[in-house]
């Protein structure tokens, strides 16, 4: 609760990225410098972001830091019908919107061997918002929906020896989602669908816990080996469902379906399984002035096997099956230092989407993905600066496959994605 | 000379390349339909040219790009043959029949027509009845030219639909009375019809798909009436002491287990089956509107006999067989998602039934158009589009609605036999 107000206050609630970063709606986003290596950074790790990305990478750094920034999501989707549902013709398109993304870190030493850490950043996180919600062909399934799950980690990290280091964080999870679609009615006089309300789902804050911790490990000079492991979080949400009576202006309905329409706030609950996500990362420098960085990622999405919403008081409940799979992530980064003050990065990603077509539809329309990142630091004594920008280009993808439609709301056609990201940061070295 | 043959070759391999290999693999240029009411497009009690141009036949010959010309119906006018039937009212539930009769609008076609669906037909029927004194419909597709099959033979299809054995057991489900050889065919019947039309249909190898019976349990008019007393506007049993009240059956009071029939509003209107303290009139409903465990068992038994027959005649004549059993049955558990929404067998907010809770809706019929579809590009690796399905519920902007293009002539005297035998309100399938 403390936490949840020291986010408010500070004025860090971001406003949520449709799924940009990384697959399903994991993000991993969270540093300028790693955003700018594509989020190879598991085994460099070497500013005070490690907290997201390897606790134990802050074992190895020296003083205090304060580091703040965040990425700026610009993303873009969009769907074609196919037969038998919504069908040829039909297109729809994602509302452009601005998201923002924090990640901002503080870390300070406690003696040569022990440094401690604290840092708030978007391990997952969603939002889609469907253009002309009230004609939108999906609109029975989602107009929109908005899940923040954001970390609050104080972290500890420590040096075992000059090539060992470990660090353990306890991660603070504060979750809000709200899912807004609308109940249809078919009209038994003219046998077509019908729009019988809006259905405004809103949760509470959830405070979860779970935790994170790392290993690095520099068996050979030039070379890092990192490895970090953040657990799984079960975030049960309770919240108020309002439901807002859509008329057909056919006063011979009208009064019937008005009836069946809840009144007033109504209680519903639902509950999202983070996933647990592991990175194994091998870096060198064995290149003068280079560091290169190759990662593999985990992600455990079999834990979001189902999305249940339970009106608790009206006696409904919706189980949707999400069936998603464990999946990896491929990253590749690469620095160059040119001289003391700059430094240049790139980087290249490739992302398995944990999503079967059977569940890829407008809640979250996810699809294999790729990106490339360029990034660039600057430093000027105690300050330091960081920008990257990241291309990420989904695999178009059409929930027909084989001429059978897979949808598990018979809600089929072809999306297709992309998404501009881009990273600042600025550090201040005590 | 040389370059010219060179480039003529590799622009022959080009435009060979390009062409979709077997894009239709499928030929449906001569389509013949043969079945009952459910190949007819019978809807709400009626027969009319409104549905039977959204029938799945004629989706399957639209989707597969085949003109109207080409696929031709025994078409019927408004209000239809009989009238059909149309929601009047809600609370109270009011379903009436539409005033005056319809009419042939094309019996004078010069040759059979593509769609033979016979309403009523048993496979016994398909397979050897030229006419019928008691079923105006044989009149009206046959034209007395033929049975069933021998017109579909003279027509040399080169595709062929055929679903039928349904009525072999719903003169059962609609009298509330299971008797074997009487209101069901035996199944010893039954499978010597079916060989003898397998035999037929086996020439057609590679060209036809047939389908199976659904579950007489799977639909709006053995579902739709519960066998608890009902406030009939909130649709929610009357409860008594916290304990829902059965309605009186023709045995007692019914348990679970057994079905009452759509044909039961009617007396469940005047009081029937509901006990006096409750304001009916205490005497139990006919047993002609109650399907009994006994007698469900019985059906399902044939229907499932029926089943395997179909089932072993299409595999040993390499027919493909479209799944109508297990599509009901998770229509049922399940429901059948269209963008979201759920359409159920639930008698008029569902979707999927028609107004008679036996036949589907426009809806009903273009997602079973959709099931042939699915089974035949599977089958014969063709590349038919499936039906929007968006053109029925209308939750976006409708894209392909059926064109009324459908050319038909004008009726004859046949005519005047079927408007008499039709002039008394009559239910039949």
């Amino acid at each position: 609760m403390a936490a949840r107000n020291l986010l408010l206050a500070t004025g860090f609630i971001a406003l949520l990225p449709m799924a940009a970063g990384a697959a399903g709606f994991a993000f991993y986003e969270a540093g300028a410098k790693a955003v700018g290596m594509s989020g190879a950074f598991t085994a460099t790790a070497d500013d005070p972001s490690a907290i997201y990305y390897n606790p134990a990478g802050l074992a190895f750094q020296k003083g205090t830091m304060i580091m703040a920034g965040g990425t700026f999501v610009v993303p873009t989707y969009s769907f074609k019908g196919a037969n038998p549902f919504p069908g040829q013709g039909v297109s729809e398109h994602g509302k452009n919107k601005l998201h923002l993304v924090p990640g901002v870190y503080y870390r300070h030493p406690i003696n040569d061997q022990i440094m401690v850490g604290i840092g708030t950043f978007l391990p997952f996180g969603l939002g889609t918002e469907w253009e002309n919600p009230t004609r939108f062909t999906g609109r029975f399934i989602s107009q929109k929906a908005d899940l923040k799950s954001l970390s609050i980690q104080p972290t500890i990290a420590y040096k075992v020896n000059d090539w060992m280091g470990v660090g353990f964080g306890l991660d603070i999870r504060e979750s809000v989602v709200n899912f807004q679609r609308n109940r249809a009615f078919l009209n038994p006089f003219t046998q077509h669908v019908v729009d019988l309300a809006k259905i405004d789902m809103q949760s509470n804050w959830k405070t979860s816990v779970g935790f994170s911790f790392g290993v690095l490990v520099k068996p050979i000079q030039d070379w890092r080996v990192g490895f970090s492991y953040r657990h799984s979080v079960k975030t049960d949400f309770d919240g108020t469902a309002t439901f807002e009576f859509i008329p057909t202006g056919n006063p011979l309905i009208d009064p019937i379906l008005k009836a069946q329409v809840p009144q007033g706030d109504r209680k519903v609950a639902t509950s999202i399984n983070f996933p647990k996500e592991m990175s194994l990362g091998i870096a060198t420098t064995m290149i003068s002035k280079m560091t290169i960085e190759v990662d593999v990622n985990y992600t455990g999405w079999s834990t979001f096997d189902e999305l249940v919403i339970d009106f608790k008081d009206l006696g409904q409940k919706t189980v949707f099956p999400e069936k998603y799979k464990d999946c990896f992530n491929f990253r590749f980064g690469i620095e160059r230092v040119l001289n003391e003050k700059l430094a240049l990065r790139g980087g290249y990603y490739y992302d398995e989407s944990p999503q079967p077509l059977e569940s890829t539809g407008p809640l979250l329309p996810d699809s294999d993905r790729q990106g490339i990142n360029f990034g660039a630091g600057y430093k000027m004594g105690r300050w330091s600066v960081d920008g990257s920008a990241i291309l990420t280009l989904f695999n178009e993808r059409s929930t027909v496959f084989e001429g059978l439609p897979q949808n598990r709301d018979n809600y089929n056609g072809t999306y297709r994605n992309h998404a501009i990201l881009a990273s600042a940061s600025l550090s201040y070295a005590f | 000379m040389r370059e010219y043959f060179f480039s003529t070759m590799i622009l022959a391999v080009c435009v060979a390349a390009a062409l979709p290999m077997s894009a239709n693999a499928v030929d449906l240029s001569r389509y013949v339909a043969i079945g009952d009411s459910l190949t007819a497009g019978y809807q709400s009690d009626g027969l009319v040219t409104t549905t039977q141009l959204r029938d799945f036949p004629a989706l399957l010959a639209r989707q597969a790009g085949i003109s109207a010309d080409a696929f031709q119906q025994p078409l019927i006018s408004e209000p239809g043959i009989p009238p059909q039937l149309y929601l009047k009212s809600l609370l109270p539930l009011v379903v009436d029949r539409k005033p005056g009769m319809g009419q042939p609008l094309n019996l004078n076609l010069p040759r059979p027509y593509n769609n033979l669906g016979i309403t009523g037909a048993t496979s016994i029927d398909v397979l050897q009845t030229k006419t019928s004194a008691d079923n105006p419909f044989f009149d009206l597709v046959l034209r007395k030219q033929g049975t069933v099959m021998e017109e579909a033979v003279a027509l040399s299809p080169t595709f062929i639909t055929f679903w039928v054995g349904n009525n072999d057991v719903l003169a059962a489900v609609l009298n509330g009375k299971a008797i074997d050889g009487v209101t069901m065919t035996p199944v010893e019947a039954f499978g010597q019809a079916m060989s003898q039309l397998f035999e037929i249909l086996g020439a057609y190898q590679g060209r036809v798909v047939v389908c199976n019976i659904p579950s007489a349990t799977n639909i709006a008019f053995t579902t739709a009436v519960s066998i608890y007393v009902t406030n009939p506007s909130t649709k929610q049993p009357v409860l008594i002491n916290g304990q829902k009240v059965p309605l009186i059956g023709p045995d007692g009071p019914l348990t679970p287990g057994n079905y009452v029939t759509l044909y039961a509003i009617d007396y469940l209107n005047q009081g029937y089956g509901i006990p006096e303290s409750l304001g009916g009139n205490g005497k139990p409903l006919p047993d002609e509107v109650v399907l009994n465990p006994q007698e469900i068992l019985a059906i399902e038994g044939h229907i499932n006999s029926y089943n395997s027959i179909i089932a072993y005649l299409a595999a040993n004549n390499s027919i493909p067989v479209v799944d109508a059993y297990s599509f009901m049955t998770k229509l049922t558990t399940d429901g059948y998602a269209v963008g979201g929404v759920s359409i159920t067998k639930d008698y008029l907010t569902g979707g999927f039934f028609s107004l008679d809770g036996i036949h589907p809706t426009d809806l009903g019929y273009a997602i079973i158009a959709n099931l042939w579809i699915e089974k035949i590009n599977g089958a014969f690796s063709s590349q038919i589009p499936l039906v929007n399905l968006n053109d029925y519920v209308q939750i976006g902007l409708t894209s392909s609605q059926p064109k009324a293009d459908w050319r038909y002539g004008v009726s004859s005297d046949i005519f005047d036999n079927l408007k008499r035998l039709f002039s008394m309100k009559k239910a039949c399938n």
